[in-house]
């Protein structure tokens, strides 16, 4: 990086000094440091994804190239731009002075710097302060601070491990990093309730070109996709029904090949066809019609399927080789028990 | 056809011909014997409607092999008694004639 351009970082930087307390010469811990400056910097990624969604311009350009909020975290990332060994005192800040991508061009370069004016006066706060606190409360909801808060009370340690100061240029401490009481804490890091949206479902009819493995079975995943051909949201669940297992009241119907059905919904019923059974069946939903097949089907086996040919009409025995055919076996629950 | 209630159905089709085999978690089959020999034409009833309207009549229609509309209505509006359903079935070539049944073929 260019002298200057560094020189221009040292000036904007968030000066932190890591103030072991029980340590020779007040030496920092290579884990400590590395824990520390991790979760600052988390805590500022996460400060910068909440602003990033309250600001109008970059959600509609968001809506439209979802890759721009990694683009923007990517280069806000925070370099280590000044370092002394001694007293372990580190300054971080984003590179907002060199080159940028020119996806926003001047309005952004002018957002990432009062974006990180803004963290810098968010740490530098005294998190207990009644008048802070309130600030923030107007700020960020529940889940924005504990998006913030969270990682940045992690940097934190006990007072008798060590100390995190933050200093001026002038290498001056204006804060030391403290965690609120116990009763502010559950401020900044509230009790999410789980707001999980349940995933309403809906039923769609869609030809596919899929890539064809050779495979009998269909592995509808995306990496088998190649093109969406059409998609038809169905208003009911009219999509065929194909069993080569029917099961009903214990009695289980292992088929040698699925059985095509079709399936209407016609003024409030759903009717379900197989041509070859001359089966027809009715039902106010999907699944009381797939059961009232069930139940057909088991019927079919026990008054053909089982009878004996001397009390069957020639029809029928037609009907029962053909049940005979298509069932290879049965497993009968109640029996096996 | 006009919508019937359904417990009147399964009267009609209980007194003409038809044998109800199984009844189970609210559903019904009923199958045809004729002469004591279970023939191919069966229907499904389903405890849940109480009432078969329209549409539901058509199903049960096709389902019993009636050619029009007309000779359902009178089948269940109790003018064609169950011999003359039968008999139409075995003009229509459903069924097989009189001593062309079962295993005496």
């Amino acid at each position: 990086m260019d002298n200057n351009l560094l020189h221009e970082l040292k000036k904007i930087a968030i000066r932190f000094h890591i103030d072991p307390q029980n340590t020779v010469g007040h030496a920092a811990r290579v884990g400590t440091i590395i824990r520390v400056l991790s979760d600052v910097n988390k805590s500022y990624k996460n400060f910068l994804e909440v602003e990033f969604n309250k600001n109008e311009n970059f959600v509609k350009v968001y809506e439209k190239n979802d890759k721009i909020l990694s683009t923007f975290l990517d280069e806000l990332d925070l370099l280590a731009v000044d370092l002394n060994f001694s007293s372990f005192d580190i300054a971080v800040a984003p590179n907002i002075v060199g080159s940028q991508s020119s996806l926003f061009k001047d309005d952004v370069l002018i957002w990432k710097k009062d974006s990180f004016e803004s963290y810098k006066t968010l740490i530098t706060g005294d998190f207990s302060n009644p008048k802070y606190m309130k600030e923030v409360s107007d700020k960020y909801s529940d889940i924005e601070r504990k998006q913030i808060y969270k990682p940045l009370f992690s940097s934190i340690g006990t007072s008798n491990q060590y100390k995190i100061n933050i200093k001026n240029n002038a290498g001056k401490v204006v804060r030391t990093l403290r965690k609120p009481t116990n009763e502010k804490i559950k401020f900044y890091l509230p009790k999410i309730e789980n707001t999980k949206k349940i995933a309403t479902e809906k039923t769609v009819l869609a030809y596919i070109k899929m890539k064809d493995r050779g495979e009998e079975d269909f592995d509808i995943k995306k990496g088998n996709i190649k093109e969406v051909l059409h998609v038809e949201e169905l208003e009911y669940d009219t999509y065929p029904f194909s069993p080569d297992y029917v099961e009903f009241d214990g009695t289980a119907f292992i088929l040698d090949r699925e059985l095509s059905c079709e399936v209407s919904y016609e003024e409030n019923n759903y009717i379900l066809r197989n041509e070859e059974f001359d089966l027809t069946v009715w039902g106010d939903s999907r699944e009381e019609v797939e059961e009232a097949f069930s139940f057909s089907f088991y019927s079919l086996y026990l008054n053909f399927y089982s009878e004996s040919d001397n009390k069957l009409s020639k029809k029928a025995q037609i009907l029962k080789q053909k049940l005979k055919t298509t069932i290879k076996e049965v497993i009968n629950e109640t029996k096996k028990d | 056809m006009k919508p019937r209630k359904t417990k009147y159905l399964k009267k009609v089709l209980s007194k003409k011909s038809f044998a109800i085999y199984p009844a189970k978690n609210h559903h019904e089959f009923y199958f045809l014997v004729v002469d004591g020999i279970k023939q191919h034409i069966y229907t499904y009833f389903s405890h849940g409607k109480k009432e078969y309207d329209k549409k539901l009549m058509g199903e049960v229609k096709k389902q019993l092999k009636f050619p029009t509309s007309q000779q359902a209505e009178s089948y269940f509006d109790c003018p064609m008694s169950g011999s003359a359903y039968v008999e139409l079935m075995r003009k229509i070539g459903e069924l097989p004639d009189d001593d062309d049944n079962g295993d005496s073929d």
